[in-house]
């Protein structure tokens, strides 16, 4: 038994280094965001002589932050909600369709993870033109819902598998629709896959940059935070303070949603909803 | 991997009613469809083209660009780097990322934190983790500083732009970046493992190191043959944006790699079509990949 | 099977439509060109709204802010016309070419003369301006040499030069003194031997920022050293640095100053903030800036700062230390759509033109404008680096070629090279070899 223990203590160690590894660009990240320029190069690794809070008011303002956090939202929350909508029906009928046209359509799915985001970057701006919807949120929203929808229905379709096919069964017996079926019964079943596929998505839907950038463009009214977070970059000289002031704000949705879903997801795991 | 579906005959039995199922995802499906593969195939047709920038004139040019891509030593050179990426990445990050995975779900002191914290560089954007190990690495940067103070000031480099290292370092990141997030992935599947079988195992006198790779492994097997493809098309296509930012595929060309030459050509170099041509042999490399993945999680069984 | 079916007819129409995608963008562009042309003061209707891309900023505590809003709110305010003012950063290019694709493009752009706006008059994005210089009565106005280097090979004037700089380089006199040395450098030994003495006195000799475009136009100029103008255009523009013996000397020089220790430790991977931040921060000695960094010069820093030129070594083409001017930075393009809005247009760019902003211009951003108007009254308010920039230090250098035109395109895989040049021990050979990988 002491070679468990030691075992445990080695790989213990180990991964709370590894946690530590992480930690500190995020220490680092929030103590520079209270410095300047001067201090930032030259002491990285002290905390603020002065704490400038002032930094988190001026990335507010120049980068002019309450209209692209709105339109993040509005983006984020947008696409989020199209693609659960999309992707619930698609998961329950995939996952219990024992058809060979269901898996065929699954691979096709997988498909989607082929794509190179970067190349297909072009002909998505050359759409977004065509369908006259150059530089919307809009268009931006829906082509988000396109991106994430591989790998969310991949995800729940695997879940809603696991959930065992008599408590359907019985339901039909009851004369309960297909439609009810999965709203009454497999959609609570599988919220720990559904939260799993919330932060997943959001997570692309809000740190996204690249297409946000060339699909809606750099016009303040439109942009996403992603977007308006490089406008602190100066050509010529940059003030890291307030970037890294910017930063944080961008960071702190993204927290707090990780946090809230989080608790959801595990306590329904532990609680043993879903059985290997 | 394209199956074509057989003709059937509108039988009624039990397959029949639950055809009529796979409808539901017939939604998704369309909007897939028209958002994702109408631009692939764009793609594979810009790439016949010679269109250099977005307001240029486009005009038919065959294969010419694969012939210039395929002569190309700087073609040749970002081909060796994305393999160099890839064959150091996966291999080291995959079982790491089991074995923190598994760790967490052994519910050790404190495993509640190390979720959070681990999950962090998924969290973070790619501008946002850029911009940190920028500041980490460069000449006065953390690591730097963090020699100096220790008294191995002879170890300092410009990390970043040191034709030995740079590499190393995108690499690196990569790994700092996905081993965290994969573990928690693997946690979250590992929790739903019937704990009976440890135990079993345990009684018989197996250690858990024993456990971990004779056990959950071998269940999870499927799960993690998914994770593995997803960190390889990932790291694949998608690191061009972190090399974008930190190194823009330099000093030299010792972190360009296959996507970055897709979008170096597109928006810095203005050759459209030669772009979209490396586009076709990245989907091709991706397509390859993931078919031998398969077949190794596969063999396993 | 339906399904199977329908799924085929899906991917074939996506492909119809993605096919016939690219060829309307291919079409689009020839049609705009030959329809487009400026209209006569009373074809145009009244116009409510100007459309302006940027890269000059607005909002926030920018230090050209207040020169640009003297001019807009005077153009507004005169006008009774709206601005709908857009910043953009170094996607600039990317994001105007895309609008002009979709027919949505602002009507003046603001932004420097580079590797992508190079090539908008000739692509039909924006408008040869070469007639309306003289009709705004701006041809007394702005600099000969600075229309000159705004003219395109087809002899298109592609905008309206406004920005000017000069990037001399930058001595710490005080920092030299500490070390013994009493004069600034003017020969290459004479610089190599200052750089032995700053390090013996734990001084940081010279900084650049190895790792971009600083450190790129620094290493084109030691590459033009040996050629003549017509030659440096000729290796900028077409590539062939291992095949031409002149840049081969220059690549060769740039070497033996670098390995005897001339730039800081850990060069290349330097940026141009962190350059500035050096220099400024007293840790190194010499620093090639342009105009831009004065702003960010305490009087102190300025106090102890004599500007000069890169030392040359016996038997250069040059005679005198380098240095580079020009006059490609931020100017005025008009696009198509701009074109119809010709009056409203000439009111806003004419008030750029107007002395009291370039005045504030001079004052804040410490810019050498590209018109010929006296600023001898706003280098008062200017850093002083900027008046001797344009007076004493004429006379102590020579002005090499600027690359920006020359090189085009190959800007950013040149400066892949070029990071690569600082690099410890890094041989000519490679070097000129990843140079001439950047024109493949």
């Amino acid at each position: 038994m002491k070679r468990i223990g030691l075992g445990r203590l080695a790989s213990g160690t180990l991964v709370w280094i590894y946690g530590l590894l992480l930690a500190l660009p995020i220490y680092f990240l929030l103590t520079s965001s209270l410095k300047e320029n001067m201090e930032i190069f030259q002491e990285p690794f002290a905390l603020p002589t002065e704490w400038l809070f002032s930094n988190y008011a001026e990335a507010w303002e120049r980068a002019v932050m309450l209209k692209a956090l709105a339109n993040s939202i509005f983006v984020s929350a947008s696409a989020e909600i199209i693609t659960l909508a999309l992707v619930i029906p698609a998961s329950y009928g995939l996952a219990r369709s024992r058809s060979k046209l269901a898996l065929f359509l699954e691979r096709v799915f997988a498909l989607g993870f082929l794509i190179p985001a970067f190349a297909t970057l072009v002909p998505v701006l050359l759409l977004s033109i065509q369908l006259g919807l150059f530089q919307t949120r809009e268009f931006l929203t829906l082509f988000m819902v396109a991106s994430t929808l591989p790998l969310s229905v991949i995800l729940l379709t695997q879940f809603m598998r696991t959930i065992p096919a008599e408590l359907e069964e019985s339901a039909m017996v009851d004369g309960l629709s297909r439609l009810r079926i999965m709203w009454h019964i497999y959609l609570p079943l599988s919220l720990p896959g559904v939260s799993m596929i919330v932060i997943l998505n959001f997570l692309a839907y809000w740190n996204e940059f690249l297409f946000s950038l060339v699909l809606v463009g750099s016009n303040a009214d439109n942009r996403t935070i992603q977007v308006a977070l490089p406008t602190l970059i100066d050509q010529t000289k940059t003030e890291f303070g307030p970037l890294l002031a910017g930063t944080v704000i961008t960071l702190i949705p993204v927290y707090l949603l990780y946090i809230v879903l989080n608790r959801r997801l595990e306590g329904a795991l532990t609680a043993g909803a879903i059985k290997g | 991997m394209k199956i074509r579906a057989k003709a059937r005959s509108k039988s009624v039995g039990p397959v029949g009613a639950t055809r009529g199922l796979s409808l539901f995802s017939l939604p998704a499906l369309a909007w897939f469809g028209f958002f994702t593969i109408g631009p692939l195939l764009a793609m594979f047709y810009i790439s016949t083209l010679k269109w250099r920038s977005l307001i240029g004139k486009s005009e038919p040019a065959g294969l010419a660009n694969y012939e210039k891509l395929f002569g190309s030593d700087v073609f040749y050179a970002s081909l060796a780097n994305t393999a160099f990426q890839l064959g150091f990445m996966i291999p080291i990050m995959i079982p790491l990322a089991f074995m923190v995975g598994y760790y967490i779900t052994l519910k050790p002191r404190g495993h509640r934190v190390l979720r959070v914290v681990l999950f962090t560089p998924g969290l973070i954007s790619i501008s946002a983790t850029a911009m940190v190990f920028y500041a980490s690495l460069g000449p006065q940067g953390l690591v730097n500083g963090l020699l100096d103070s220790i008294g191995l000031e002879d170890l300092t480099k410009p990390w970043l732009a040191s034709q030995d290292t740079a590499l190393l370092m995108i690499v690196l990141i990569g790994l700092w970046q996905g081993i965290g997030y994969t573990a928690v992935l693997f946690a979250a599947r590992l929790e739903s493992v019937n704990r009976d079988l440890y135990e079993a195992a345990k009684l018989d006198g197996a250690s858990e190191w024993r456990i971990m790779w004779r056990i959950a492994f071998p269940i999870s097997l499927d799960f993690v043959g998914t994770l593995t493809m997803l960190q390889f098309l990932w790291t694949l296509f998608g690191s061009a944006g972190l090399i974008l930012l930190l190194t823009r595929g330099g000093p030299g060309l010792s972190t360009t790699t296959l996507s970055l030459l897709v979008y170096q050509k597109a928006f810095f170099e203005n050759d459209l079509g030669y772009s979209q041509a490396a586009g076709v042999v990245l989907f091709a490399i991706g397509l390859v990949g993931m078919l031998v993945i398969r077949t190794l999680v596969k063999a396993r069984y | 099977m339906k399904l199977a079916r329908n799924k085929w007819l899906l991917s074939s129409a996506a492909s119809v439509l993605a096919i016939s995608l690219v060829g309307c963008a291919g079409a689009g562009t020839t049609t705009e060109e030959s329809s487009s042309q400026p209209q006569t003061p009373e074809q145009q209707e009244q116009v409510s709204e100007l459309n302006v891309l940027s890269l000059y900023k607005r909002t926030g505590d920018v230090p050209e802010g207040a020169a640009i809003n003297l001019a807009v709110d005077s153009f507004i305010d005169s006008t009774g016309i709206a601005v709908n003012f857009t910043e953009a950063g170094e996607n600039l290019g990317e994001e105007y070419e895309a609008t002009v694709l979709a027919g949505q493009e602002a009507d003046v752009i603001i932004v420097n003369l580079f590797d992508k706006s190079s090539g908008w008059v000739e692509n039909g994005a924006a408008i040869p301006v070469n007639n309306l210089i003289a009709e705004w009565g701006l041809d007394s106005v702005i600099k000969e040499s600075a229309v000159k280097e705004w003219t395109n090979a087809n002899g298109d004037v592609q905008g309206f030069a406004f920005q000017g700089f000069t990037w001399p380089v930058w001595y710490n006199t005080d920092l030299l003194a500490k070390a013994g040395i009493s004069s600034v450098p003017q020969t290459s030994d004479e610089l190599i031997a200052a750089a032995d003495a700053l390090r013996a006195a734990g001084i940081g000799p010279m900084v650049v920022g190895g790792n971009d475009w600083s450190g790129n136009k620094l290493w084109l100029q030691f590459a033009q050293m040996y050629m003549d103008k017509s030659e440096a255009a000729d290796v900028f523009s077409n590539g062939g640095y291992c095949a031409s013996p002149n840049a081969m000397k220059g690549i060769n020089e740039f070497v033996r100053v670098r390995d005897a220790g001339v730039f800081v430790d850990g060069v290349e991977g330097y940026t141009a903030d962190q350059m500035n931040a050096a220099y400024y921060a007293e840790e190194a000695a010499i620093m090639p800036a342009g105009s831009w960094a004065m702003s960010g010069a305490t009087a102190e820093i300025a106090a102890s700062t004599e500007l000069g030129g890169l030392p040359v070594p016996s038997g250069a083409a040059y005679s005198k230390p380098t240095a580079y001017e020009g006059f490609t930075g931020v100017g005025f393009f008009i696009s198509q759509k701009g074109a119809q809005k010709l009056s409203a247009v000439k009111e806003f760019i004419l008030s750029f033109y107007n002395p009291e902003v370039i005045g504030k211009f001079v004052a804040e951003v410490n810019i050498v404008p590209a018109t010929t108007n006296d600023i001898s009254s706003f280098l008062a308010a200017a850093s002083p680096l900027l008046g001797e920039a344009v007076s004493t230090m004429q006379s102590k250098v020579e002005f090499a070629l600027m690359p920006d035109a020359y090189v085009g395109t190959r800007g950013d895989a040149l400066t892949k090279a070029s990071a690569l040049a600082f690099g410890k021990g890094v041989s000519a050979d490679a070097i000129c070899q990843a140079a001439d990988q950047a024109y493949e």
